[in-house]
């Protein structure tokens, strides 16, 4: 792999993730909401899937339940926590080129360095026709988490560290479906607000789901309780509803592409037409 | 995915499913990988590397992977 400076500090991130779920009182609602949203997008497609590959660090019952439809007749867990069949890094999956019918990434292409090469690999990991979904936080997520760290920290001598990733803008995911091999790519997203009794109970929760700073250059330093302090006070200024509560902003992107198959439908070439434009326009305009 | 030693006698934990295995590449090299059954081990002569089958689910990480020995890599 290359030298190039890590964003994310892998190893980080799957600790974090793997301590996370190892706790009891984990809060898995989001897996659960993204899992629905999942489940209906596939109702909507009207094809069997020989072999789906779910990619998620807590399937929370999505395995079980493609398991038991008939729309899926083989069904592999991975991911990086305990009840996978399957270990892997997201960002370079061990997987056979065309091994596959249908890929679900549920939320863990945030959290890699190169979405576009990930992409791409598994594009080259479906079979012709196969489907890929992925679900990810995209641009405008825990946005009062990053302004209320950095309002808090610029203040400081030694500045600002980064504490909340980076996440991809919906404009570019189309472009990189597209680049990555994908045919008829879609991107939606799904703004979601969450809202929490106060800035330490979002930030509790944030921690508690494993999604903790995890980024390389983060600061080495811990905070100290006035940093804390300020930053919670930053967070309660700029995201203090009317009932007294505090928002915390999710939004959640949707990607959808077909491995390339000669079935599928594609714009014509220029100049392919049989009948001149005018004459066109004209039986539109009777 | 080809098969080295058939000793299932040794084989511990529980068995990993052939139809999981046959989509496994290294995902180092993205070459073939050799089913190592008596090690529990997914070998990729390629990257040198071995990738461990922790009680029938493959870990299939960089960080986790033995490395061959010279004589294994011949």
């Amino acid at each position: 792999m290359s030298d190039r400076p890590r964003i994310f500090d892998p190893h980080l991130v799957r600790q974090r993730i793997t301590r996370a779920l190892s706790r009891p009182d984990y809060p898995d609602f989001l897996f659960g909401h993204v899992n629905a949203e999942i489940c209906d997008r596939l109702a909507l497609i009207k094809r069997q899937f020989a072999t789906t590959l779910i990619l998620s660090d807590h399937p929370a019952g999505l395995d079980e339940r493609l398991r038991a439809s008939a729309q899926h007749d083989f069904v592999i867990a991975a991911g990086q926590g305990k009840r996978a069949d399957l270990i892997l890094d997201y960002e370079v999956p061990p997987l056979a080129p065309e091994s596959l019918n249908c890929i679900l990434s549920i939320m863990n292409l945030h959290a890699i360095d190169d979405l576009p090469g990930a992409l791409s690999r598994y594009c080259r990991a479906l079979r012709p026709d196969g489907l890929f979904i992925a679900a990810l936080l995209g641009a405008g997520s825990l946005v009062e988490l990053r302004d209320a760290w950095l309002n808090a920290e610029a203040a400081r001598p030694q500045g600002a560290s980064p504490r909340v990733a980076p996440f991809a803008d919906i404009r570019s995911l189309g472009g990189l479906l597209q680049h990555a091999g994908f045919a008829l790519p879609v991107a939606d997203s799904e703004p979601l607000k969450l809202t929490y009794e106060n800035p330490l109970a979002a930030m509790r929760e944030i921690k508690a789901m494993g999604w903790s700073n995890a980024l390389s250059a983060r600061s080495r330093t811990p905070v100290t309780r006035s940093l804390l302090a300020r930053a919670a006070a930053e967070y309660q200024a700029a995201a203090r509803l009317e009932n007294g509560r505090v928002s915390l902003s999710l939004n959640i992107l949707y990607l959808t592409g077909w491995a390339p198959h000669e079935s599928q439908q594609k714009p014509l070439r220029p100049g392919s037409a049989t009948m001149p434009l005018a004459e066109a326009l004209k039986s539109v305009g009777k | 995915m080809t098969e080295t030693t058939d000793n299932s006698a040794t084989a511990t934990g529980a068995a990993t499913d052939p139809k999981l295995l046959e989509i496994l590449v290294c995902p180092v090299t993205k070459q073939t990988l050799a089913y190592d059954r008596a090690r529990q081990e997914l070998v990729s002569k390629a990257a040198g590397l071995a990738y461990p089958i922790r009680e029938g689910i493959p870990i299939m990480l960089r960080e986790e992977a033995r490395e061959l020995s010279d004589e294994e890599r011949r």
